[in-house]
């Protein structure tokens, strides 16, 4: 088992490595359903509800490519994106920025962050 | 860039911007004076810094990984007490030619932060502060120190 720290990660979006990203998160929730039995305290059940995907990334603002993923007043293109370090990767399919940000501070690096959801996910350990 | 690079890149554009109390000639160098040494005179050193990771797997243009440099720097003006020079139809003399040259070099730091980041990829200058030395009276030196950090994207060979 290897520890990793971030700069040993990539980030992939639709196969091009995405530069000077600083941060990023996936979440995978199952939104599980507890089934209590009157008289019992704990769950008798789990069901498994909605999978939901999401993620946020956050890079320093260099160029309109990725605001332009999310300022369109149409139909939101849709892209792959793979988080990998090491031998591990995490897919995430048929994604869409749902949110996206700009940081102008005063005296530090302009950012862009995004908050994206994913259709699928997918984890593969080579 | 490496840190080598960086002082070259800084003392020469001190050098083509900074008025030269002397006329010709050098007098802003990467070290603090001897005591024969001519003044007045400028040195740029590198007082420490750091470097840290610039993002997730980033690598520069050149393939390599990038770490991102913080590097501070103390540029001290000396001034013998009698030294004067004219600028401008007006003499500087003293604390007042001290006074001047850091006032100077502070203008043009902040006038060339586009064109040292066009020209050499330098994110950012920052004036830290100045500090006044006492007069250093053995020496007869007036001495003024300007911190400043400056940004830039490091490539790991």
């Amino acid at each position: 088992m290897t520890v990793y720290k971030g700069w040993n990660a990539k980030i992939y979006k639709d196969g091009v490595q995405i530069g000077l990203a600083d941060s990023a998160s996936v979440e995978i929730a199952t939104n599980l359903e507890p089934y209590y039995e009157i008289g019992s305290r704990v769950p008798t059940d789990l069901t498994e509800g909605n999978q939901e995907v999401t993620g946020s990334i956050s890079k320093a603002w260099i160029d309109t490519n990725y605001l332009s993923l999310v300022a369109s007043s149409s139909t939101l293109t849709s892209f792959d994106l793979c988080f990998e370090v090491g031998n591990l990767k995490l897919y995430c399919y048929d994604c869409k920025f749902e949110r996206g940000s700009v940081d102008i501070p005063q005296d530090g690096f302009l950012k862009e962050d995004y908050d994206f959801r994913a259709k699928e996910v997918a984890v593969v350990s080579a | 860039m490496n840190l080598v690079e960086l002082n070259s890149v800084l003392i020469n554009y001190l050098r083509n911007n900074v008025p030269n109390p002397h006329g010709s000639g050098n007098f802003i160098y990467v070290d603090y004076p001897r005591r024969d040494a001519t003044f007045p005179r400028i040195s740029l050193t590198q007082t420490g810094g750091e470097l840290r990771p610039v993002a997730i797997g980033e690598k520069t243009e050149s393939s390599k990984y990038g770490k991102l440099a913080s590097i501070l720097f103390d540029i001290d003006i000396w001034v013998k007490i009698n030294d004067r020079a004219i600028f401008d139809n007006e003499t500087y003399v003293g604390t007042k030619l001290r006074d001047y040259l850091a006032s100077k070099v502070i203008e043009v730091l902040e006038e060339g932060k586009e064109t040292l980041k066009a020209n050499h990829g330098i994110l950012d200058i920052e004036i830290l502060g100045t500090y006044s030395h006492p007069l250093d009276e053995e020496n007869q030196l007036h001495r003024k120190t300007i911190s400043i950090r400056v940004s830039f994207l490091w490539e790991r060979g």
